[in-house]
């Protein structure tokens, strides 16, 4: 009787043991879309308030890469703000992320208002903008829509952009997408992971 | 020896579960999490109407902080306490040179913003003007708009008239 008791209480055991090892082996489920092979993205170099930046001017760092415009009053703010909330709960790791914000609106956002407009988020956000040329071709490199829609009579326009967030590795290639509607601590979460030196 | 059989059968169950419940914990979250936009901005709507006009009742209205010269949002919530629909046709703001209601609409992750005409408020129902939705569009700001203070704004209903609203801003 006391074998099989033992050889009972062994299997349990090792089964115990064999679940243990498959849940500390297993990769971490993350909130985005993970590329997998990462994939190389150009270079580009685009206007900051303080003069040209290239985005390779990052490497070495886990760039979040944000397309959007000044006088979007709904998406962009929010999003930007979630990235802020994650980047502050970061502690140490911040110094690792580099957030980016690419302004489409190449009409009206010069460098300078795209860098007071990130002052209402983060003093480490970058913020850039260029001109049309410019704006259209990295846009198309990062696979990111835009559309600047026709004036009202007014003169005012709306602008229609993806509003998902690309996320790239230190070696400037893209590892991540989040959709739009991802909140603060699912971006904490996910770059806890992505960021871990 | 059946009572040590269940025993381990009972123990081993009991590792299974906490080893699950140990995996998820770290991946739970609130339901509503992935639903839910602008979730450092959200207010929990006040007890009392900021404002009422007709059958009409204005909850927690807000507004973001913004430059002179930006567009910003204004965001609430309208109770139809009545028992006829009515619709929000029109919305003026003094700190704006132009003031629109628009629909944010996100379709195949590229965001759209269009202007509405008119938002229906059902009769016993509730709209609500909320980041990811529908929204006071102030746009080209005559000044800026810093957290702390308010910003009016003349709602205009199809049948319940006008009404002013004080913005408490946000920032952003």
């Amino acid at each position: 009787m006391k074998r099989q008791v033992l050889l009972f209480v062994s299997l349990v055991l090792l089964l115990v043991a064999g679940v243990v090892v498959w849940e500390l082996t297993r990769p971490p489920v993350l909130h985005g879309t993970l590329i997998e092979p990462p994939k190389p993205m150009p270079d580009f170099t685009l206007q900051s308030a303080d003069g040209p930046v290239s985005l390779s001017d990052f490497r070495g760092k886990v760039v979040v890469l944000y397309f959007g415009y000044t006088s979007c009053p709904d998406v962009c703010p929010t999003t930007l703000a979630n990235l802020r909330q994650a980047v502050n709960n970061l502690g140490a790791t911040a110094d690792e992320v580099q957030v980016i914000l690419v302004a489409v609106d190449w009409q009206k956002d010069t460098p300078e208002r795209v860098a007071s407009y990130l002052s209402a988020f983060h003093p480490d956000f970058v913020g850039l903008s260029g001109t049309q040329s410019q704006i259209d071709a990295v846009t198309k490199d990062f696979g990111i829509f835009y559309q600047i829609n026709p004036p009202d009579e007014n003169g005012y326009y709306t602008v229609d952009h993806t509003a998902t967030t690309l996320v790239l590795n230190r070696e400037g290639a893209l590892m991540l997408t989040w959709p739009y509607g991802l909140t603060a601590d699912e971006f904490l979460e996910d770059l806890k992971v992505l960021a871990r030196k | 020896m059946k009572k040590t059989f269940w025993l381990g059968v009972g123990l081993g169950v009991l590792t299974l579960l906490l080893a699950a419940c140990g995996s998820n914990a770290s991946m739970q979250h609130d339901s509503n999490s992935g639903m839910q936009h602008g979730s450092s901005m959200d207010m929990p709507m006040s007890d009392a109407p900021a404002a009422v006009v007709g059958t009409l009742e204005i909850y927690s209205p807000v507004a973001m902080s913004g430059m002179a010269g930006q567009t910003t949002g204004g965001f609430m919530l309208i109770k139809n306490t009545g028992s006829a629909a009515d619709r929000l046709v029109g919305a003026s703001c003094g700190a704006a040179m132009m003031t629109q209601v628009h629909e944010t609409v996100v379709e195949n992750d590229v965001m759209k913003m269009r202007e509405v005409t008119a938002i229906e408020i059902p009769a016993g129902g509730t709209v609500e003007l909320k980041h990811g939705g529908y929204h006071i569009m102030l746009m080209d700001l005559k000044q800026d708009v810093k957290a702390g203070e308010t910003a009016t704004c003349t709602l205009k209903f199809e049948n319940a008239g006008e009404v002013t609203v004080e913005l408490q801003v946000m920032s952003r």
